[in-house]
């Protein structure tokens, strides 16, 4: 079924698809975007700053990384975004680390969503 | 003289039984002027003829006259306005009532043109009326031996004591002196002065009050102006303290690391500190501006939510639930002010809370006519709460339960702030708080209700981006095509940077006027939203103030906003976009550019 194919992928996002279309119009926009996301650096980037314990990087990639999240109703991604950034917000906490590896779980689940989803 | 005039009536008087009489008259003397004359004149019966003879003698009596008169005139001008008036000659005891409109003594007789002893009547006066704290200068002031030296030198003279009423309370009145042209005589007159005197004391204590008020604030601003030094000053010690450390361990990564991050926080607080100080100032120097538009309250309220709920989360703190019952969601008012005060409030519940704690909220509306409710906005958290102490204080500056919690260090300033936007607003606040269980806020914000036909065709209609020139300023790619696009649907002409310093180039290299608006990401590398927008203000021409600049920021209400406004942005659009919202916001700067 091609026409919710679109749909299928936001129910695995735990995203609202609604709102996802209302934003992004259509479809094809939707994944054009999301391939666009395959293609961030951002994840990348938090990585690196979290293995080199930079605390001032994680906070901006982490902050950056939610903004698209956000902004592409990346669902349970985006909410454990949230949560990373304001644990990083001012310097690092007791939970950061384990708040870093619940995000990069999900970042590797939505990556998979996309690129399955998108073959379809 | 006698005999032309009427002998007659003469006659009359001696067959009555006179045998003499008194008459005043006015006679012209031979310089043609006008004299009062006494004529007394006898009557004699000549024991030889019989006849009715009269011997009259005169007497002018020109000062006596006027004496007397201006006596009556004295007495029938202090009568209109004083209660009793009597005329007194105290060296020969005398007193007569003139005017009898006020209190009357029982024990004394008193009558309207009777005589009777000024020293008795001043004794039983005083004894039986006066206050003890005014009776001895009265009776000292007017006893007969003294009252020449009491007004020595002056024609009028007014006492004011106070007299026990028959109400048994005190009442003030004021007795006037009038030393009159007859010598040894005076004229009294007394009268109830309550109200006079009440005024008088109302406009002493407001007086006293303002005096007061006036020290208290002078005091409040020398306490803020030590604390806020000392709040400076500890994070400032604590960087030089800090550089010092790398500066003798600069081959030690893991030290340098370390000190540089707490460098970092310490200037975060610093900058937090100043702030909090600037806004406390504007909303304390009146130049807050309180917006009156139409939004929906409940929106506004929910656009803070994900802070929030990111807040909790980070902490471990779980969220009991929010509790909407608004039967008018939209209302008239202020709302980044409202959404200030909220966020505030809520952080606070977060903050001064524990793993584990738990924060619940509930919104009603109570309606006060057809179109005004009270919007109540409950916070119950069952967190660190705050002892009696604290309370007392809460709303001074820099007031901090836990001065030693370095993660929750704040500036002292949130809820004198929260306070003074409540006020303005005209809302109010209550806390109940006890520590170790748990704090609950309660706000009370009166608003007027509005419908939302009138707030949706606002703008909705006219709303339309076509040919408009937008710069749109973001770092991450990804974000930066998303909003190009949602931005070239609305058939916006757009042209994109990656950071501030490329959109700060950009807003220099355009002609005048060339942009309508700016829409600005905080967070970018190289230069960030805030100081782009500074440098935009900065620039010197005709279009750099007036250019409409929004942040675009995923925290809707996080320290961003402040700083974004501080800086110079106009407003800002929550990430991630919602279309309607962000096109309501672009229309209003978009319009109000257009109006100019």
């Amino acid at each position: 079924m091609e026409d919710n194919k679109v749909q299928k992928i936001y129910e695995q996002f735990e995203g609202d698809y609604n709102v996802i279309v209302r934003r992004l119009k259509r479809d094809s926009m939707i994944l054009r975007f999301l391939k666009g996301f395959l293609e961030d650096e951002e994840f990348t980037k938090l990585e690196t700053a979290m293995e080199q314990q930079d605390d001032a990087a994680a906070f901006e990639a982490a902050h950056a990384l939610k903004g698209v999240a956000l902004n592409l109703e990346l669902g349970f991604l985006s909410k454990s975004l949230v949560a990373l950034t304001e644990s990083l917000r001012h310097g690092r906490q007791s939970n950061t680390e384990e708040l870093y590896l619940t995000v990069k779980d999900n970042y590797q689940r939505v990556i998979r969503i996309i690129q399955e989803g998108v073959d379809a | 003289m006698l005999a032309s005039r009427c002998i007659e009536g003469q006659m009359k008087r001696f067959q009555k039984g006179e045998k003499s009489f008194v008459e005043r008259l006015q006679m012209y003397d031979g310089d043609g002027e006008l004299h009062w004359i006494d004529e007394h004149v006898i009557y004699i019966i000549e024991p030889h003829t019989g006849d009715l003879l009269g011997v009259s003698l005169s007497a002018v009596v020109d000062d006596q006259v006027k004496r007397t008169q201006e006596l009556t005139r004295i007495t029938a001008a202090l009568s209109r306005e004083y209660l009793n008036v009597y005329i007194i000659r105290p060296q020969i005891d005398q007193q007569v009532a003139v005017s009898l409109n006020g209190y009357l003594m029982p024990a004394m007789n008193q009558r309207l043109g009777v005589t009777v002893s000024y020293e008795v009547m001043l004794k039983t006066y005083t004894d039986e009326r006066v206050t003890e704290e005014c009776r001895e200068h009265l009776v000292e002031s007017l006893r007969a031996e003294n009252i020449e030296k009491t007004m020595a030198d002056k024609t009028e003279m007014d006492f004011v004591y106070q007299i026990w009423g028959e109400d048994g309370e005190k009442h003030d009145y004021q007795l006037k002196v009038i030393r009159t042209e007859e010598e040894g005589t005076y004229i009294f007159g007394f009268k109830n002065i309550d109200v006079l005197m009440t005024e008088e004391r109302r406009k002493e204590k407001l007086y006293a009050e303002a005096l007061s008020e006036a020290k208290r604030a002078n005091h409040a601003k020398s306490d803020f102006l030590s604390r806020m030094s000392h709040d400076i000053r500890t994070p400032i010690n604590g960087i030089v303290g800090m550089s010092h450390i790398i500066e003798t361990e600069i081959d030690h990564k893991e030290v340098v690391q370390d000190g540089i991050k707490k460098i970092q926080m310490l200037t975060q607080q610093l900058e937090q500190l100043v702030n909090d100080v600037l806004e406390m100032s504007r909303i304390e120097s009146g130049k807050l501006q309180l917006e009156n538009e139409p939004f929906s309250i409940s929106d506004k309220l929910k656009e803070i939510a994900p802070g929030i709920v990111a807040m909790a989360e980070s902490r471990g703190v779980i969220l009991a639930g929010s509790h909407f019952d608004i039967r008018h969601p939209y209302v008239v008012g202020s709302p980044l002010h409202i959404q200030r005060i909220t966020m505030n409030i809520l952080s606070n519940a977060v903050k001064y809370n524990r793993s584990g704690g738990t924060m619940e909220c509930w919104m009603q509306e109570k309606e006060v006519d057809e179109h005004h409710s009270n919007y109540i906005f409950t916070i119950k958290d069952t967190g660190i709460g705050m002892s009696k102490e604290f309370m007392k204080r809460i709303f001074e500056p820099f007031t901090r339960e836990h001065e030693t919690d370095a993660a929750n260090q704040g500036t002292g300033l949130g809820m004198a702030i929260t306070k003074e936007l409540l006020d303005k607003l005209g809302g109010s606040m209550e806390i109940q708080s006890e520590l170790g269980v748990g704090t609950t806020v309660t706000m009370v914000l009166p608003l007027e209700t509005t419908e939302k036909v009138a707030y949706a065709t606002i703008d909705k209609a006219k709303i339309s981006l076509r040919g408009k020139r937008i710069l749109l300023v973001e770092d991450n790619r990804l974000n930066l095509e998303i909003a190009q696009y949602i931005l070239e649907e609305e058939q916006a002409l757009v042209d994109v940077a990656a950071n501030g310093r490329e959109a700060v180039e950009a807003f220099y290299d355009s002609s005048i006027g060339y942009y309508d608006l700016i829409l600005m990401d905080i967070m970018m590398p190289v230069m960030n939203g805030i100081d782009a927008s500074r440098a935009i203000r900065g620039l010197d021409r005709a279009d750099a103030g007036k250019v409409p600049i929004l942040a675009m920021t995923a925290n809707a209400f996080d320290e961003d906003v402040k700083k974004s406004l501080q800086a110079g942005m106009n407003d800002h659009i929550a990430k991630p976009i919602n279309i309607d919202l962000m096109m309501e916001k672009i229309a209003k700067y978009l319009e109000s550019e257009e109006e100019k």
